[in-house]
């Protein structure tokens, strides 16, 4: 359903010349994980698929284009249209090259899960009582909970809340609230506890960046962690190393991370990366008193100067 | 590899008591790039300094750690000392091993490992120092003057009589300020407006000064040297090309409103002058109470009886833009409301009035033409209250500060009650009496002794009506007693307190304010009237609460400061500035708003990868507007902005060498 609407919509739009290239997905070996895909002509606007396996965010491809001449038409769900807000506030991204082709979002499955449940699925639907998975003739139901990305179960943001069009009907948050529980739990522990946790967690990262690589917030054109000089970081894995770059990470993109959540999703060796994320978040959220911290704004509370500022440091 | 020489000053006993030089010595000898130690007594001293200067020449330095007092004392005497031996200055870099170290720590055993962490991390640092250069800047020598009071008319006179111009800016239709508004003057009881008056009219006579009344300051942008102010003109409605300042327009204007000057103890007219001896001696009209604005058109009777055919209702605001090369803030103060004190009546007793009404009620040009009658009734009061600290010294309801001027105002307001009234009597609670000052002390012993005013100590808890009479409830804390006093008349001695609009106007030109909104100097003891903005100077009572003569000291001290700038044909602008790698820029613009300084630009830079030619946008920082305060460095997140002198290199290097 949504392939051929978005099929349709890009050759449309290329053949009137509206958008220079349409930023979308392609069907790859497995087609249980498409990957991302650049039409620039009406023709290749068939190779162009869209389903419940497209999580990754496209919006930081758009990265590749600011320097084209023309627009980018390019396919968002409501959590990759925040990153698109955070290019487009960190000057990154200009609002007018970008037409931006909504897409309302019921949620979409986690590769992860789908190893443990059915790992030889070929095509999938979300259904409202749960997820409809076939691996040619073979036919499974799930639950969402047991195949849908964890994001998805808890989304805020399912629509885009702006495109130019959208390819289907707006739908519903799944929750209204932020859901702060699992930050909350590692806080209550003692300050040891926590150290060893995370020290635990840090020790299994292999430097992959693939959570540099993949985050709409970190979208700097070099990056002070590949630095030669000065050389902030080692870049041999170890305890302390891994410590100091998830700590530079963190802070990099505290006040500024639109908790899309893409950094779990791509994490080889599942680091809760979000828990760091969203510690940050909430606490962005309740010193400046701004009740969604996570959608990008004109002037982020951490990148103001202001007289009057509280010194609570006196 | 570099060659540091390592200079470890003793200061006297300051730092070799509480540090073993000679292990700080042997330390240095042993560090890699550095080619001779040596002590002395007193590096500063001329001796100590030609030490340097000869170990320079003979060892080939090219890097030099002096190991001395805080950089804030001698960076600048050493700078120039290395300089004389041929270094470039920013070659040198200076341990703070007194006021970081032996002045912290009791004993030598504590100190030395203190020292030697600083030492080795100042070689560190200064391994990796490069040559900075200077910049030099063009000075507008014009002066801009903020507000039109004692400070700022003795400021624009001091200015203009050096020789420069100056445009002096009030935001009310008059220049004057509240001294304008005081009866007589402490300790000598002469009339405020005798001795201000010559000064006001010397301001408007003075060629060199153009006057700007009923005007306001929009924004400045720029830097010392080179400021540019928006400057307001509001409408007066009035030419005042063809006004001749008769007065029929004024004198038959039928519409009355509270005037402003006398804090509406008295009427003016929709057209005014404030009082007599306003400058400019010409109306405005104030289109709130004016029936033409008012009514649609109608009236009109200012301009028919306008021979000069002055009156234009049409006039709109003008907007000048002006050049500056330095600005003097004189803005001064208000006076804390004290309807804020519900036990005191809350504002709603007539008869309870502030010490600056007062002061208008005495005036021979207040509403009641200096026959001192109490607002209620208009009768002679017999028994008049004085409460001292009234918001001041009250960190619950009022300020915490002492309002500095108030137990001096108050013996003077007993001294004239009793030359005005002679069968009155004063009374005047207190917490203290303060009286630093020449004459001061035995100007408050004429109130006691000689006006016979009786000085009660302690706190008034409360005022109210009996029946018609206003009753005030106190303690009189030396005799332990509860008192009360029938009172004709209380007067408040009011705190002094900044411009409700203080904190917008610091804002808008680009300094900084202290909690209760008076404006910061630069030190407290060294740097009275800079501000932290090079080229912005302050005078009177907007920088905290100050009498006369102190404020009008202040105002020649920030003239001399404009003049000494003015004197110069080129300014010389600091090297240790933030600089763009363009590079690495990704053109974010997190830097640009937290710059407080709005040094930080964006250019668009051309680059042409693989023969195309694209364009970006990186961020540029403008040196002259930088302060070198590193907030935009930390911001950078790719590294891109790195501050010369403290660069990230440099401050790795100090990490690295202090803890590993």
């Amino acid at each position: 359903m949504w392939t051929e609407k978005l099929r349709a919509t890009a050759r449309r739009l290329l053949e009137e010349n509206r958008v220079a290239r349409v930023l979308a997905y392609a069907e790859g070996m497995d087609p249980a994980a498409p990957f991302p895909h650049l039409a620039a002509d009406p023709d290749q606007a068939n190779r162009l698929v869209l389903n419940a396996f497209c999580a990754p965010n496209l919006a930081k491809y758009l990265l590749e284009y600011t320097d084209q001449e023309g627009s980018t038409a390019v396919v968002l769900k409501g959590c990759d249209w925040l990153g698109l807000e955070r290019l487009i506030q960190d000057h990154r991204v200009e609002r007018e090259k970008v037409h931006v082709l909504g897409l309302p979002c019921p949620g979409m499955l986690d590769k992860k899960k789908l190893s443990r449940v059915f790992p030889e699925v070929r095509e999938a639907a979300l259904r409202d009582g749960g997820v409809e998975m076939w691996a040619g003739e073979r036919k499974r139901t799930a639950r969402r909970e047991d195949v849908c990305l964890g994001r998805c179960l808890a989304c805020r943001v399912p629509t885009p809340a702006a495109a130019a069009e959208f390819l289907g009907e707006p739908l519903a948050p799944a929750v209204a609230q932020p859901d702060f529980a699992a930050v909350e739990e590692i806080e209550k522990r003692p300050t040891e506890e926590r150290r060893d946790y995370w020290t635990e967690q840090f020790s299994r990262c292999l430097r992959c960046l693939a959570c540099r690589q993949v985050c709409p917030a970190c979208n700097c054109r070099s990056c002070s962690l590949d630095s030669e000089a000065p050389r902030w970081l080692s870049r041999a894995t170890g305890p302390s190393a891994n410590q100091m770059f998830h700590f530079i990470r963190a802070w990099d993109v505290a006040g500024r991370c639109v908790d899309c959540q893409e950094c779990e999703r791509v994490c080889p060796m599942d680091i809760p990366l979000m828990r760091l994320n969203r510690k940050l978040m909430r606490d962005v959220g309740e010193l400046f008193a701004i009740p969604d911290a996570h959608v990008p704004r004109d002037a982020e509370p951490l990148g103001i100067f202001r007289p009057d500022d509280p010194e609570e440091f006196e | 590899m570099k060659r540091v020489g390592v200079f470890l000053c003793w200061c006297g006993s300051n730092i070799a008591a509480h540090v073993d030089l000679d292990r700080v010595q042997e330390m240095s000898e042993d560090l890699g790039n550095v080619v001779h130690v040596q002590q002395n007594k007193y590096m500063c001293s001329e001796p100590g300094q030609e030490t340097v200067r000869k170990a320079i020449q003979r060892h080939g330095l090219d890097r030099v750690v002096i190991a001395a007092c805080s950089p804030r004392m001698h960076e600048r005497t050493f700078r120039r000392t290395v300089e004389g031996a041929g270094l470039n200055p920013y070659l040198l870099e200076i341990a703070n091993v007194r006021e970081h170290c032996s002045w912290v720590h009791p004993d030598k055993e504590t100190g030395t490992p203190v020292a030697i962490d600083l030492v080795r991390t100042a070689v560190a640092k200064a391994v990796q120092d490069v040559p900075l250069q200077s910049s030099y800047a063009g000075v507008e020598k014009r002066a801009l003057v903020i507000g039109g009071g004692i400070a700022g008319i003795q400021a624009a006179l001091d200015i203009a009589g050096s020789g420069y111009e100056v445009v002096l800016v009030e935001r009310e239709p008059t220049i004057g300020g509240r001294m304008a508004q005081l009866d007589k003057t402490f300790p000598t009881l002469d009339c405020s407006s005798c001795i201000l008056t010559p000064k006001m009219v010397e301001v408007s006579q003075d060629p060199r000064i153009r006057l700007l009344t009923y005007a306001e300051v929009e924004s400045l942008a720029g830097y010392v040297g080179n400021f540019e102010a928006r400057i307001r003109l509001k409408a007066r409605s009035v030419d005042f090309v063809k006004c001749t300042g008769c007065g029929d327009c004024w004198n038959k204007c039928p519409y009355r409103t509270p005037g402003e000057f006398d804090l509406g103890l008295g009427k003016r007219k929709a057209i005014f002058i404030p009082f007599p001896q306003a400058i400019p001696s010409k109306p405005t009209i104030d289109r709130d109470t004016c029936a033409y604005f008012q009514k649609n058109g109608k009236c009109q009777v200012c301009k028919k009886f306008c021979q000069a055919g002055a009156i234009d209702f049409e006039q709109t605001d003008e907007i000048l833009e002006e050049k500056f090369g330095a600005v003097v803030v004189a803005t001064g103060f208000d006076l804390w409301d004290h309807a804020r004190y519900g036990e005191y009546g809350a504002g709603e007793h007539p008869d309870v009035i502030s010490s600056l009404e007062l002061e208008r009620l005495l005036s021979a040009s207040g509403p009641s033409d200096g026959h001192l009658k109490r607002p209620s009734d208009g009768r002679e009061p017999k028994r008049v209250v004085f409460i001292q600290c009234v918001g001041s010294r009250d960190e619950a309801k009022g300020v915490g500060y002492c309002s500095k001027i108030c137990c001096m105002y108050t013996a003077k307001h007993a001294i004239m009650l009793k030359e005005k009234i002679p069968d009155s009597q004063a009374f005047v609670f207190y917490i203290d009496v303060r009286t630093p000052g020449k004459n001061y002390e035995e100007f408050y012993r004429r109130a006691t002794v000689e006006a016979g005013a009786q000085y009660i100590r302690g706190r008034v808890s409360r005022i109210y009506l009996r029946g018609k009479q206003l009753v005030v409830v106190g303690e009189d804390t030396l005799l332990g007693q509860k008192v009360e006093v029938e009172a004709d008349l209380v007067v408040l001695a009011s705190a002094v307190v900044s411009r409700a609009d203080a904190p917008q106007v610091a804002q808008k030109l680009g300094f900084s304010y202290d909690n209760y909104g008076f404006f910061t100097e630069a030190h407290p003891k060294l740097a009275p009237v800079e501000t932290n903005t090079a080229g912005i100077f302050l005078a009177g009572a907007c920088q905290g609460p100050k009498d006369i003569p102190e404020t009008v000291a202040q105002a020649g001290a920030a003239a001399a400061k404009v003049v000494r700038l003015f004197a110069k044909d080129k300014l010389e602008t600091e090297p240790m500035v933030a600089r763009v790698d363009p590079e690495h820029c990704a053109g974010c613009q997190w830097c640009r708003p937290i710059c407080p300084y709005q040094a930080i630009g964006m250019e668009t830079l051309t680059e042409r990868p693989g023969g195309r030619r694209v364009t970006r946008r990186v961020a540029r920082v403008n040196t002259s507007l930088c302060h070198g305060c590193g907030a935009c460095s930390v911001a950078c997140r790719s590294g891109a902005m790195n501050l010369l002198g403290f660069s990230n290199e440099q401050l790795w290097a100090e990490v690295e060498a202090l803890c590993l």
